[in-house]
């Protein structure tokens, strides 16, 4: 059944009428994922490639069923678009936009917690289960249906994951990219839950970053796990202080090192792996 | 933007209505020393942490000891990082000192407040059980309650509890209001007369409200000139003192490249991640890729490494930027792995360039670039 989006999964795109959003729109009507309404202020009453436009989320629910949307507005807007998508009930947004401030973040998030809307991102590279539904920036052709769940901080590490992985023979269920800010909305922990109850997934890869708690905590699920986990914490060549392209990657203090959160990971009984190769290939042979 | 100079954020301490110690700033040697007051205190305005183990806060009993102080710390430079301005403040009696700050909790997707009695070191160095802790949602902002529930867990004289509420409210206000990710002032100071004083300060402002923080725009610092160089180009560049200068496509590529690279044993140069916006199109594209190159000659690495795997750009608009940035070059070897759409065109056109080494595998392109920088092949 993978997690999070399938075959079933209606998509609207916040902001469709933007460079990004109608290049996602494209993409998904090629690929046969169920794209079913787009919404851009002032642009209501418009169809995008066949897709109709509205004014505002509510509008858009109350003609179609939306189970997942995409937020690719500016990122001044992102705060708004996502509460705004929380009040009309949308179950699941992923927001591609990066830039987003942080206090934005912050306050977004807090307000979906007062209902059962969850957020993957700001700065996430989407989600996307292959044959089924894709709201990502993963190429549909580079993708290969298997049973390996993919939960990640970076959509480019990503890429090179499964590029190993298919070298192996090996694919993916679902991968989630969960994003490169400091505050996201969801974290490692919460997809490995959901991969642990997925029966296509068999094995779970980790890749996370220096900076932040979020694989400590992740570390403390996976002992309880029964599907074995991969990871992958990078970073950990970066000189002290500097940071490196995410905004959330930076190590405040030892513990959040890519070194000490791997450690965690491996004590707590991941396998662990010091480059993306390395870890391919370690699932490469066991699997 | 980033972290603010002490100065400026004890300017927006004091701009909202806060306590600090009475100052001059001074940035060159025609300064004017009669509004001061002895002794003094001369504090470099450097954004690092440790100055004053390094040199970087000195105290001036006189005229003459401060102009000498002045003069020798204008020009000269601490743990690597040049001063070009001092703060002359006032020398404040303390009789205690506590700590206070605001910052963004990444775990929590929520603000947290932690204030201590055991102010004026670093926080780091200080036993968790004497800092007190309290999350702050902004759904809620912060409430007296929560003012309660900390200012009664410490020993404050009830002369200065009002002052230090007040302390705690407005930086959760400044927090809010200038998008920090944190405001510290460590120490706050109670003095003998029970004023309660900040007597160091320091604001990190978060670079993505710059829209909407047009105020602070230009204060900020401790970018070197690679970086702001680069950041005009429209991509993310970091500048790292060594032998491979690397370019993705993507930051969390960049990682995986940069622990790749360490792993072989290379040394890790400056680095550049073109994010998605140099991308959209094909001029945009081969402008920062000549703007890139141009900088990284400056710089003289001993190989430049790309590392892109595109899913939706094209390698081949990507080998066509690279070959007319190639003038530019300095003859600085490239290794470029272009895997993704039309990364076979890529490597015919960049087939007759001596000074590129093509290909898709990520590993191998690691390899040479590392073996390159070592003086190999």
């Amino acid at each position: 059944m993978a997690i999070l989006v399938n075959k079933n999964t209606n998509v609207l795109i916040q902001g469709i009428t933007g460079s990004v959003g109608k290049v996602y729109a494209e993409r998904m009507i090629e690929h046969g994922t169920r794209i079913v309404a787009g919404v851009t202020p002032g642009k209501g009453g418009q169809n995008i490639l066949g897709i109709p436009v509205y004014n505002s989320v509510d509008e858009a629910v109350s003609s179609h069923s939306i189970d997942c949307s995409l937020v690719v507005v500016p990122a001044p807007y992102v705060k708004e678009a996502l509460m705004e998508s929380v009040d009309s009930g949308i179950k699941l947004v992923t927001v591609y936009t990066e830039g987003v401030p942080v206090h934005d973040s912050s306050y977004a998030i807090q307000y979906s917690k007062l209902t059962d809307t969850r957020i993957i991102g700001p700065n996430s590279a989407g989600v996307v289960t292959p044959g089924e539904c894709n709201v990502s920036d993963i190429n549909d052709t580079f993708l290969k249906k298997g049973n390996i769940g993919i939960a990640s901080r970076s959509g480019t590490m990503t890429y090179e994951a499964m590029e190993g992985l298919f070298e192996y023979g090996l694919g993916v269920s679902t991968v989630s990219c969960l994003g490169g800010d400091p505050i996201v909305g969801t974290r490692h922990i919460d997809v490995l839950k959901l991969f642990e109850e997925d029966d296509d997934t068999a094995a779970v890869i980790l890749l996370g970053e220096l900076g932040g708690a979020d694989e400590i905590a992740a570390a403390s699920y996976i002992k309880s796990m029964s599907k074995p986990v991969f990871a992958y914490v990078s970073g950990w060549s970066t000189p002290p202080g500097k940071k490196m392209g995410h905004a959330g990657a930076i190590a405040s203090g030892e513990s959040e090192s890519a070194l000490a959160k791997s450690k965690v990971l491996e004590k707590e009984g991941a396998f662990t792996a010091k480059t993306v190769k390395e870890l391919t290939k370690m699932i490469g042979q066991k699997l | 933007m980033g972290r603010l100079q002490e100065y400026i954020s004890k300017d927006l301490l004091s701009r909202s209505g806060l306590t600090i110690p009475k100052g001059i700033i001074v940035s060159n040697d025609s300064f004017n020393l009669d509004s001061v007051t002895f002794p003094l205190v001369v504090k470099a305005q450097i954004p690092i942490g440790g100055r004053g183990k390094s040199g970087g806060i000195k105290i001036a009993n006189s005229r003459s000891e401060a102009t000498d102080i002045i003069n020798s710390m204008i020009g000269s430079s601490i743990n690597g990082v040049p001063v070009d301005t001092v703060l002359l403040e006032e020398k404040v009696d303390i009789k205690q000192e506590l700590y206070v700050s605001v910052f963004i909790d990444r775990d929590k997707s929520n603000a947290l407040l932690m204030i201590s009695e055991y102010g004026g070191i670093d926080i780091e160095e200080l036993d968790s059980e004497k800092i007190l802790k309290i999350n702050i949602s902004p759904l809620t902002g912060i409430k007296d309650y929560m003012l309660r529930s900390v200012i009664g867990r410490m020993s404050l004289d009830s002369d200065v509890i009002d002052s230090v509420k007040n302390v705690i409210r407005t930086i959760y206000d400044i927090f809010i209001q200038y998008d920090a990710e944190l405001v510290e002032i460590n120490p706050l100071v109670i003095t003998n007369n029970s004023n309660v004083v900040a007597l160091d300060a320091k604001i990190i402002i978060d670079d993505n409200s710059l829209f909407r923080q047009t105020e602070l725009e230009g204060l900020e610092s401790g970018l070197n000139s690679f970086e702001t160089n680069t950041s005009k180009l429209g991509v993310n560049g970091v500048f790292v003192d060594g032998d491979i200068a690397i370019i993705t496509s993507g930051a969390g590529l960049q990682m995986a490249t940069n622990d790749t690279v360490t792993s072989l044993g290379g040394l890790l140069g400056p680095t550049i991640d073109m994010g998605g916006t140099v991308l959209k199109d094909e001029e945009t594209l081969n402008k920062a890729i000549f703007g890139i190159i141009s900088e990284l000659s400056i710089l003289n690495p001993k190989v430049i490494l790309f590392n892109t795997f595109f899913q939706f750009a094209r390698c081949d608009v990507m080998a066509r930027a690279i070959k007319n940035s190639l003038s530019n070059s300095n003859n600085i070897p490239i290794v470029a792995r272009l895997q993704g759409r039309g990364d076979d065109e890529a490597a015919q056109i960049l087939s007759d360039s001596p000074s590129v080494f093509v290909t898709k595998s990520f590993e191998e392109a690691c390899t040479l670039a590392v073996n390159t920088a070592k003086g190999g092949n």
